[in-house]
């Protein structure tokens, strides 16, 4: 069973829907990148399942519980974290996971041990004793992980947790994600730094205007996206005939010759570019150049993407 | 379309013109100043002239046109500063003032601009009183020289107040700072007659003053603000925001510790360094905010509890009337607690929301009424020690006057146990309802202001109007304010003379049954609907789900374990 569902879930701001029929499944273990431009609609799902908003419509289940039905008994199964840190200007390091420690009704007799460990794992031991408030952005970011962690959530929801961080410090947040992830718990997090998410994430939903427009494994997502994945070819023989012969070929949508090259879109599920290279040599081409463009999460996102908020 | 001509040169004025315009609270405001205005007016002209047909009309106009004026400049000393203090403190606090200061706006300009922005409705406020200032011509007695100090006043006292305000809006980093000092500025400037409009423009009607020299002094104290202002707008604009009243409790603590030296380290209240044990929020509300820990609470008994003792000390030796000044001291407490207690209060979530660390608080397995009541705890402890100045100034009117009557006590413990709570739980439902700490301080104390002062000036008012039959007949409405139960309290308790008769035992009983009834109303609602003010999903019965309390083990090893 999946640890985290949504089904068909609407969430609204008086007239405007920020979430419009949003429905996915998390498995336990896995880390699920939502990706969408600001306005999306990402931290609006997130809040839902922090049982910080009641949907319109819809439902959201962890573990199968409802979070609108039984939000205690959630609030003790996840771990959020928002996109702002916050200003704590009365306590240290040390007092604030010993606050939320107690907020949660860690045990006592096994807060020490759980904090030194969390601080041990964020690398925040030497500033234990630091006011919050003087550390750096990054310190901070990792010390909401800490948070996090506190109570051993089953689910982590982590919203923009890279957001203006420099890249030192994002590259420490990302492998402190790693490390939970190795750890076997399952992670929610909302970016829209896609590097950050193509190397840690199992999945990623791409969300825009409230709507999901794609959901899956990176490769999956590709591979649907392949269905327009151009090629560019440079054929020295290239005369009417042949292209005639190349349209011809299964699963090759269309060509555009340029000058130096022809542009040639595929469908990735009826031919693979391997498979063109192979079929062009079998035609009799000779070819000089053959390039099929490089599809990363950028392109993916820019493909489905066409910049529209709720 | 084209804009206005003076939109290109002055974009910044333009702008808060054009965006005051478009909201509903600009008319709203300007309709209820209007409609007070003219009411109260109504009653001072109906008392002075037509209130007197034998003493004839001619003639009193120079008495209505001076309490106008006045009427107006208090006005002006309340509104400027809620008005401008954050003209400046918003910019910072939304990280848009440095967009402001790329700009090739000078900085005088942006000051300049942003002043004018809010004191163009306040002088279109002062234009409404030109009617009623007109009416007051008509009857006679006031000279060319009056007429022209009090418009001269009225526009001054706006220029100043304002520049004032304008000026703490750039130095302090946040709106709470900056509306409070303008305040306490404009106090001083009352304080210091020489800079003060109102002490000129009576120097000048009733004294036959000079007209120019107190006129120079306010401008000289606008341009000296205006100076500080242009100063600190650029080196104060990226000053972190602090916690005012922390500051100055560690400020003080700094000062004892360098006198500790000379008593040789006495030290009263020393913090313990604990850290929570269950009640996470109440612990951070008792033991880090500055008015939860024992050690600033006692500074501020300290502050409340030393003229007091230090009053009835002079008062022991001298004749009974002379006690009256203790009532004079409850009323100051009275008005010094509402207002600590009310924002404390309204700031307690209110803040957590403008620090954006509500949500992370509302993820936490507590339910709503968990959190408001640790919340509470602070204010509590608050309210706890201001019992101590209260109880001081009861038992010392009680001894001093040998009273020997639990009607006193009874009626003043009342009070306290109602009222004080009621501003608290009140306080504390705006501060969930509205969303910004600025917002919800200001409407909590403005409401509070309303209900003490609305009922006591409308008493005042239709007294003088219709007379005291109806005073009378209208007393028990009007006994449903704070302002005119506390007095009334007092006067019987500590007359023994006067002894209350039934419809006076009456009218307290129907007072405290209401306000104990809008006590707990407020406290119900707060308590009930915790989770929807909160904004979270409300918490129903839950059931029973395994406990998920943490796992025995450190997280470490359970890591190592996935590792391997």
């Amino acid at each position: 069973m999946a640890l985290v569902e949504i089904d068909n879930l609407w969430v609204q701001y008086g007239d405007v829907r920020a979430v419009k029929g949003v429905s996915l499944e998390i498995p336990q273990g896995e880390v699920f990148g939502f990706i969408g431009p600001n306005g999306a609609g990402k931290t609006s799902t997130i809040k839902v399942l922090a049982t910080l908003l009641t949907p319109h419509h819809g439902r959201a289940r962890i573990d199968g519980i409802d979070v609108t039905r039984f939000p205690m008994v959630v609030r003790k199964r996840i771990g959020y974290m928002p996109d702002f840190f916050g200003v704590y200007e009365d306590l240290t390091v040390r007092e604030y996971l010993h606050f939320f420690a107690a907020a949660y009704q860690v045990p006592r007799s096994q807060r020490e041990s759980i904090i030194g460990d969390v601080l041990a794992l964020t690398e925040l031991t030497h500033k234990v004793g630091e006011a919050v408030d003087s550390l750096s952005r990054g310190m901070k970011q990792r010390l909401a992980l800490a948070r996090v962690l506190l109570h051993d959530p089953d689910l982590l929801l982590l919203d923009e947790p890279a957001s203006g961080l420099d890249p030192r410090a994002r590259i420490e947040v990302r492998e402190l994600l790693k490390a939970l992830q190795g750890m076997g718990k399952t992670i929610l997090i909302s970016s829209h730094i896609l590097h950050e998410l193509a190397h840690l994430c199992t999945r990623i939903g791409i969300i825009e205007a409230g709507e999901m427009v794609t959901e899956g494994s990176l490769d999956d997502i590709y591979q649907r996206l392949g269905l327009l994945q151009v090629v560019h070819v440079q054929i020295l023989n290239l005369n009417d005939d042949l292209l005639g012969r190349i349209q011809a070929i299964d699963g090759v949508e269309d060509l555009e010759v340029h000058a130096d090259r022809v542009a040639m879109r595929l469908r990735a599920e009826m031919i693979a570019a391997e498979d063109l290279l192979e079929r062009l040599s079998g035609l009799g081409a000779r070819i000089r150049m053959f390039q099929p463009e490089a599809m990363d999460i950028e392109t993916a996102f820019m493909k489905l993407t066409q910049g529209k908020t709720a | 379309m084209k804009g206005p001509a003076f939109a290109a040169e002055m974009p910044l004025l333009a702008k808060e013109l054009i965006e005051q315009a478009a909201r509903r609270r600009t008319y709203v405001v300007r309709f209820v100043y209007a409609a007070t205005l003219f009411v109260i007016a109504l009653f001072l002209f109906y008392g002075s002239a037509w209130g007197n047909p034998e003493a004839g009309n001619l003639g009193q106009g120079r008495y209505m046109f001076e309490q106008l004026v006045v009427l107006q400049f208090w006005a002006i000393s309340l509104f400027v500063p809620a008005l401008v203090s954050g003209v400046i403190t918003i910019e910072k606090e939304q990280d848009s003032l440095s967009l402001l200061l790329l700009t090739t706006l000078t900085p005088e300009s942006i000051l300049f601009q942003k002043l004018a922005g809010r004191l163009v409705p306040v002088l279109s406020f002062l234009l409404l009183s030109f009617p009623l200032m007109a009416v007051a011509y008509s009857f006679g007695g006031v000279s060319d020289t009056h007429l022209w100090s009090g418009i001269t006043l009225s526009v001054a006292s706006t220029v100043q107040i304002g520049v004032l305000s304008l000026m703490c809006s750039a130095y302090f980093p946040t709106t709470a700072g900056a509306f409070v000092a303008s305040y306490l500025c404009v106090v001083l400037v009352r304080m210091t007659v020489m800079f003060d409009g109102l002490e000129w423009f009576l120097t000048v009607t009733q004294r036959d003053g000079s007209t120019w020299v107190g006129l120079l002094m306010i401008l000289l104290s606008c341009l000296v603000a205006f100076g500080i202002a242009r100063a600190s707008l650029v080196r104060r604009a990226f000053v972190a925001p602090r916690n005012a009243v922390l500051q100055v409790f560690h400020y003080l603590d700094g000062v004892a510790n360098e006198a500790n030296e000379i008593t040789g380290g006495v030290v009263l209240f020393e913090d313990q360094n604990l850290l929570p044990e269950d009640q996470a929020i109440a612990w951070r509300e008792t033991a880090k905010k500055p008015l939860g820990t024992a050690r600033y609470l006692f500074r501020v008994l300290t502050i409340l509890e030393l003229p007091i003792l230090a009053t009835c000390q002079i008062i022991q030796g001298k004749s009974r009337s002379a006690a009256d000044s203790v009532s004079v001291l409850l009323f100051v407490l009275w008005a010094v607690s509402a207002v600590l207690v009310a924002v404390h209060a309204a700031g307690l979530l209110s803040s957590e929301r403008t620090r954006q660390t509500l949500d992370v608080l509302l993820t936490i397995p507590m339910t709503g009424r968990q959190i408001i009541l640790e919340k509470f705890q602070g204010v509590r402890r608050l309210m706890i020690v201001l019992l101590v100045p209260f109880a001081t100034i009861f038992w010392f009117q009680d001894w001093w006057r040998g009273l020997s009557t639990y009607y006193y006590w009874f009626c003043s413990a009342l009070t306290v146990a109602i009222f004080l709570p009621l501003v608290a739980w009140f306080s504390l439902w705006v501060g969930l309802k509205i969303r910004s700490q600025r917002r919800a301080i200001l409407t909590s104390l403005s409401v509070i202001s309303v209900w003490a002062i609305v009922p006591l000036a409308m008493q005042y008012g239709l007294g003088r109007l219709l007379g005291d039959s109806v005073l009378r007949a209208s007393s028990y409405v009007f006994a449903l304010s704070p302002s005119l139960v506390i007095p009334a309290v007092e006067r019987v308790g500590i007359n023994r003379a006067i002894s209350p008769s039934m419809t006076e035992l009456a009218q307290y009983a129907v007072s405290f049954a209401v306000h104990a009834g809008l006590l707990f109303f407020f406290r119900a609602q707060c308590l009930r609907r915790a989770d929807t003010l909160l904004g979270r999903v409300p918490t129903t019965a839950d059931p029973e789900v395994s406990d998920h309390s943490p796992q025995s083990g450190s997280i470490l090893d359970r890591k190592r374990v996935v590792a391997e």
